[in-house]
């Protein structure tokens, strides 16, 4: 076992084929464009096609992501596959379908976790604990929601956000990006703030809104004091992607100058799991960029930070 | 307080909009507003730090004026 520790090698994306025109369903919804451009920042959505599952985009990104990492599958010991969008209900995970479908070694170990918009930062968080403890040299991470199928037909808060896609991120002992701690929480009491019901995905907006407009930023500010990290030294906050107008609140609210709190929606949406990692991958060659810090936060109501810090060798 | 309230939404309106809010009073209905619905989570989330106060879903929905607001939080 190395005692190096565990690095982002390499990212992968694939979106739903299917777009939706998000100006054209504002107006639907009674939002004029001016709205869809500047609050939800989204003028198109990807949507998935019949032909396409949380397991066939994952397996898409994944191959994207294991080709820029030069590795091979049967080089990988373990695989985690974020997703609340089980093809078969569940039984099997999708981590197992993924497995077989990519041709990962029996001697890695695959799950799923159920997590949503704060699963990228958990399955980091969980990636490296376990590469750590096992001696793990290289692991997939897997990000894969396509809440679009699934999504109340009269609900404004949901419609105009969400965006179908994956991701996959190699995990190594070497890479770009060094994983240096994270913190995380749970508010189970608001629960039903994003939930599916009978009716579809519905979201109740001012609950949520609130939720990542306050918890998120102080809890970007008690992680980052607890690191010693003071806020201008990071050079990016990487924040989950839920709309314009919450990455931008946000921004203000930590007091940070926006250029540093980028939001990057007009052709994804909300991405769920997955918009963290669509930033990252623009960023991983970028050797200007030396401190990130990631802000997962979503259903549950679940939230996670995350220290990233550029590799100097 | 009322008052103090009342200077709080208008300098979160004109902050916010960039137009004037000298006209807003209690009996301004909050769709009057030049302010979309996300503006009105901020203004509402601004009024809960400030009094300490949540406001429950169920009293959100019978939001209607600037008055009410101002009563809810008085």
């Amino acid at each position: 076992m190395t005692d190096r520790g565990v690095f982002i090698r390499s990212i992968g994306s694939q979106l739903a084929t299917d777009l939706i025109d998000n100006v054209a369903q504002g107006e639907r919804f009674g939002k004029d464009a001016e709205f869809i451009t500047s609050r939800i920042g989204a003028l198109s959505l990807p949507v998935r096609s019949s032909g396409e599952s949380a397991c066939s985009l994952a397996g898409d990104a994944a191959r994207k992501a294991l080709a820029t990492a030069d590795l091979h599958p049967s080089e990988i010991g373990l695989l985690i596959f974020v997703t609340q969008n089980a093809d078969l209900g569940g039984l099997p995970h999708n981590a197992a379908i993924l497995h077989g479908s990519l041709g990962l070694p029996t001697s890695a170990m695959a799950f799923d976790l159920g997590l949503g918009c704060s699963g990228f930062v958990y399955g980091l968080s969980v990636a490296s604990a376990l590469m750590t403890s096992s001696g793990i040299q290289n692991a997939l991470l897997v990000t894969s929601d396509q809440y679009r199928g699934n999504l109340a037909a009269d609900d404004i808060n949901t419609n105009l956000l969400f965006g179908d896609g994956a991701c996959a991120t190699v995990l190594s002992r070497e890479g770009d990006f060094e994983i240096r701690a994270g913190k995380f929480g749970t508010d189970g009491t608001g629960y039903e703030g994003l939930i599916r019901n009978d009716a579809g995905i519905m979201m109740n907006g001012r609950a949520i809104f609130n939720f990542s407009r306050i918890t998120i930023s102080n809890a970007i500010v008690e992680f980052c004091g607890e690191n010693g990290l003071p806020l201008e030294s990071v050079d990016e906050f990487l924040l989950h992607q839920g709309s314009r107008a919450i990455v931008e609140e946000i921004a203000k609210k930590l007091g940070v100058d926006e250029a540093r709190v980028p939001v990057e929606i007009e052709t994804t949406g909300n991405l769920v799991s997955s918009s963290i990692p669509a930033l990252l991958e623009r960023r991983l060659a970028d050797r200007n960029r030396t401190r990130l810090i990631l802000a997962g936060f979503g259903v549950g109501l679940s939230w996670g930070t995350v220290w990233l810090e550029r590799n100097a060798t | 307080m009322s008052d103090a309230q009342l200077a709080t939404i208008r300098t979160f309106v004109e902050t916010t909009s960039s137009k004037s809010a000298s006209d807003i009073g209690p009996g301004t209905r909050l769709d009057a507003l030049p302010i979309d619905s996300l503006d009105m989570y901020t203004l509402i989330g601004e009024l809960e730090d400030l009094h300490g106060k949540s406001m429950p879903d169920s009293d959100f929905q019978k939001m209607v004026t600037v008055g009410d607001l101002i009563t809810f939080f008085g």
